[in-house]
């Protein structure tokens, strides 16, 4: 069976964090802009219609109390002037001179009899033959006594419009016809409203511009006005769109004299221009904080999951040696106990043997048949009884507890001492130990003995690793307030999976009788007694690195400790 | 020289008899601590030739060797002994010694090495 990659296992793991990360922060921050930018267009559009209905309603005000006072006006004069004083000429033309130096409301003013035919006329066209009876305006001015007009082309063949009143005095019955000056309406327009992207225009019931509009048409084109009529003294407000394809707001009131609508229109997307840049602004930022986020959540979730793995990589290396610690504990107990029993029968093997030996003594070697062939079998048991003896009580050290010594040590000095143990052997084979120490490492507390015996062991090690010919390389140096020295060889390395077991009890690389596989087990032992650690690094054909690592001072044995000791 | 070796292992002791005697020593062998003790007893009583060494276990069935040892040590103090065990515990030994054992050997030792550390403990307490 095999176990999932710890690599994906990680990459799993950066996957769903990331994923959370940016769920929790993007969401709120999508909602949050999304929030605002609804917010800001709702507050936006009210405030554009309320600032449209406003300048409607006030224009509308204007328009209405203009063409109440120029009712008022023209009713004034025709009851407070009589026929005679009117259907003059030259009179009314200085009563018109008079009105139009207060105010120039008009283009033109005259007095028509009941014939449709003017009496009297002042202004600036020739309308003295004209002759109104058959006019919509004059019909309706007999009916309703005071008339005013839609716009109308006319005889004079320009947009006007009219305010007529009619009299009886005496004998005579007249109407006072006055054309409204389309300048002064347009002027009222322009004036409270006026701009590239907004329009002011005045349309009558029937769908008629009354005065120009800069995006509906001319003056007299048609114009469909909402199908419900509108009421007075409220303000509509709807979106339009030009013929251009423009989005424009329109707002619409009716005016209060007259049956005409005032209309209003703005560029919606003119007025909405400081939204758009606010809109354009908070997207921007809600972007880049996403954006921002997506890189922060990155970057977090990459430190979260490299502590992940390098607090994993501790705990597995924890694991491991606590796995050989305890593995070793095992096997030492077992192997003590192996060595305790064996001891026993290796005393009388080895004493048997002498015993062998003793007697043949007695024997005449000469006369003796196989005297040399016993005395030799009798050296080779002893010989073997040797070498067990050597495997038990490697044994025994290995499994033996031990309560280490606490002396100062130079570590230098006893790295020293064991390289000069190992110098003639070294020698021998053509290998140089060359020694790089740390003048500066502190002196430690710990066991001289154990420690020079861990040292003999490793430089032992390497020596027969190289055979013959390559160098040996110790140094010391300050580590951590304790010491770290390490040993490195230039021989064949090891691979993996004898570097996996280096330090298991048993374990050796070399020929049956030449190494028991007891050394570097035994030195792991000692170092975990001393509190401190070994560890090798090796690459085949790189040579082989062991690096024993000491704390200032070994740990204090507990009670319990002490007693198993 | 007259020495006493006290082992459960029988065959050992019969062994160190014959090859020590070759070596012309007395060797007097006890399967245990309780009969080595009774033995002593008998040459301070009966006034035989007195041990001059005992060569001891420690592990052994009933009285163990570091026991045996303390009353060894009660009835004659002077009397040096030698622990020789196959098995290597440091607590064994250091106790060993404390009780006034000579030395402290581990099994398999070699007889010219057992002789070489009974004349230099004899030679010690003489």
């Amino acid at each position: 069976m095999s176990s999932p990659s710890p690599h994906r296992g990680y990459k799993a793991i950066h996957r769903r964090v990331l994923t959370m990360l940016l769920i929790m922060s993007l969401t709120p921050l999508a909602a949050l802009g999304f929030f605002c930018m609804d917010r800001i267009t709702a507050i936006y559009d009210e405030k554009i219609s309320a600032g449209l209905e406003a300048v409607t309603s006030s224009k509308h005000r204007a328009l209405d109390t203009f063409m109440v006072e120029r009712i008022a006006q023209i009713k004034t004069l025709v009851f407070t002037h009589s026929y005679d004083e009117l259907s003059n000429a030259s009179r009314l033309s200085s009563i018109f001179s008079v009105m139009q130096s207060t105010s120039r409301s008009f283009v033109d003013m005259g007095i028509i009899d009941m014939n449709g035919r003017h009496v009297s006329y002042v202004g600036p066209y020739d309308l003295h033959k004209a002759n109104y009876a058959e006019t919509t305006w004059f019909a309706e001015v007999l009916r309703k006594g005071v008339y005013v007009s839609d716009v109308f082309m006319g005889y004079r063949h320009v947009p006007h419009f009219v305010i007529a009143v009619l009299r009886h005095e005496g004998e005579h019955s007249f109407i006072l016809r006055a054309t409204i000056d389309m300048e002064a309406i347009d002027a009222l327009l322009r004036r409270v409203y006026s701009g590239p992207s907004s329009d002011a225009f005045l349309v009558s019931e029937q769908g008629v511009l009354q005065t120009d509009s800069l995006f509906n048409g001319p003056i007299m084109s048609k114009y469909a006005l909402p199908a419900e009529r509108l009421a007075r003294n409220s303000v509509v407000t709807q979106i339009q769109t030009t013929a251009d394809g423009k989005e424009m707001l329109a707002a619409m009131m009716r005016l209060e004299s007259m049956p005409w609508v005032l209309v209003v229109m703005d560029d919606v997307h003119a007025g909405l221009k400081p939204l758009r840049q606010l809109k354009g602004f908070i997207l921007l930022f809600t972007v880049l904080g996403g954006m921002l986020t997506c890189v922060g959540a990155e970057l977090c979730t990459r430190r979260l999951v490299a502590s992940l793995e390098a607090a994993d990589q501790k705990q597995a290396h924890i694991d491991a040696a606590m796995l050989q610690s305890s593995k070793m504990a095992a096997l030492g107990k077992m192997a003590a106990g192996v060595a305790h029993e064996v001891n026993n029968p290796l005393m009388l093997i080895q004493e048997n043997a002498g015993w062998i030996r003793d007697l043949l003594e007695d024997e005449d070697a000469a006369t003796m048949q196989n005297y040399q062939e016993i005395l030799a079998s009798t050296e080779k048991i002893e010989q073997h009884v040797k070498r067990a003896k050597a495997i038990t009580q490697g044994m025994l050290g290995f499994g033996r507890r031990m309560n280490p010594e606490r002396t100062e040590v130079l570590i230098n000095t006893l790295a020293d001492q064991a390289a000069d143990m190992l110098k003639t052997e070294a020698a021998n084979r053509n290998i140089v130990i060359e020694r790089r120490y740390d003048p500066q490492v502190p002196v430690i507390l710990s066991d001289p003995s154990r420690l020079e015996q861990v040292f003999i062991n490793i430089i032992d090690n390497a020596i027969d690793a190289m055979g013959k010919d390559g160098s040996i390389s110790i140094e010391t140096h300050a580590h951590n307030g304790g010491v770290r020295i390490s040993f490195t060889d230039t021989g064949p390395g090891m691979d993996k999976e004898t570097l996996h077991r280096i330090f298991d009890p048993f374990f050796t690389t070399k020929k049956v009788g030449e190494g028991t596989g007891l050394g570097l087990a035994i030195c792991f032992s000692i170092l975990e007694k001393l509190g401190g650690h070994i560890d090798v690094q090796s690459e085949l054909g790189q040579g082989t690195s062991f690096t024993v690592s000491l704390p200032a001072e070994p740990p204090q044995m507990t009670s319990e400790e002490r007693a198993e000791a | 020289m007259h020495a006493l070796f006290v082992d459960d292992e029988t065959e050992f002791l019969e062994l160190m008899q014959k090859r020590l005697a070759r070596r012309g020593m007395d060797v007097a062998v006890a399967p245990n601590g309780q009969t080595a003790l009774d033995m002593l007893d008998a040459t301070l009583r009966e006034g035989g030739e007195p041990f001059q060494i005992v060569v001891m276990d420690v592990r052994m069935p009933g009285m163990d060797g570091l026991e045996t040892l303390r009353r060894m040590k009660e009835k004659m103090p002077k009397l040096p002994v030698i622990l020789l065990t196959g098995h290597a515990c440091m607590d064994v030994a250091v106790q060993g010694l404390d009780l006034g054992a000579y030395d402290y050997m581990l099994k398999p030792v070699a007889i010219s090495e057992l002789l070489v550390k009974m004349e230099e403990a004899v030679r010690a307490t003489a």
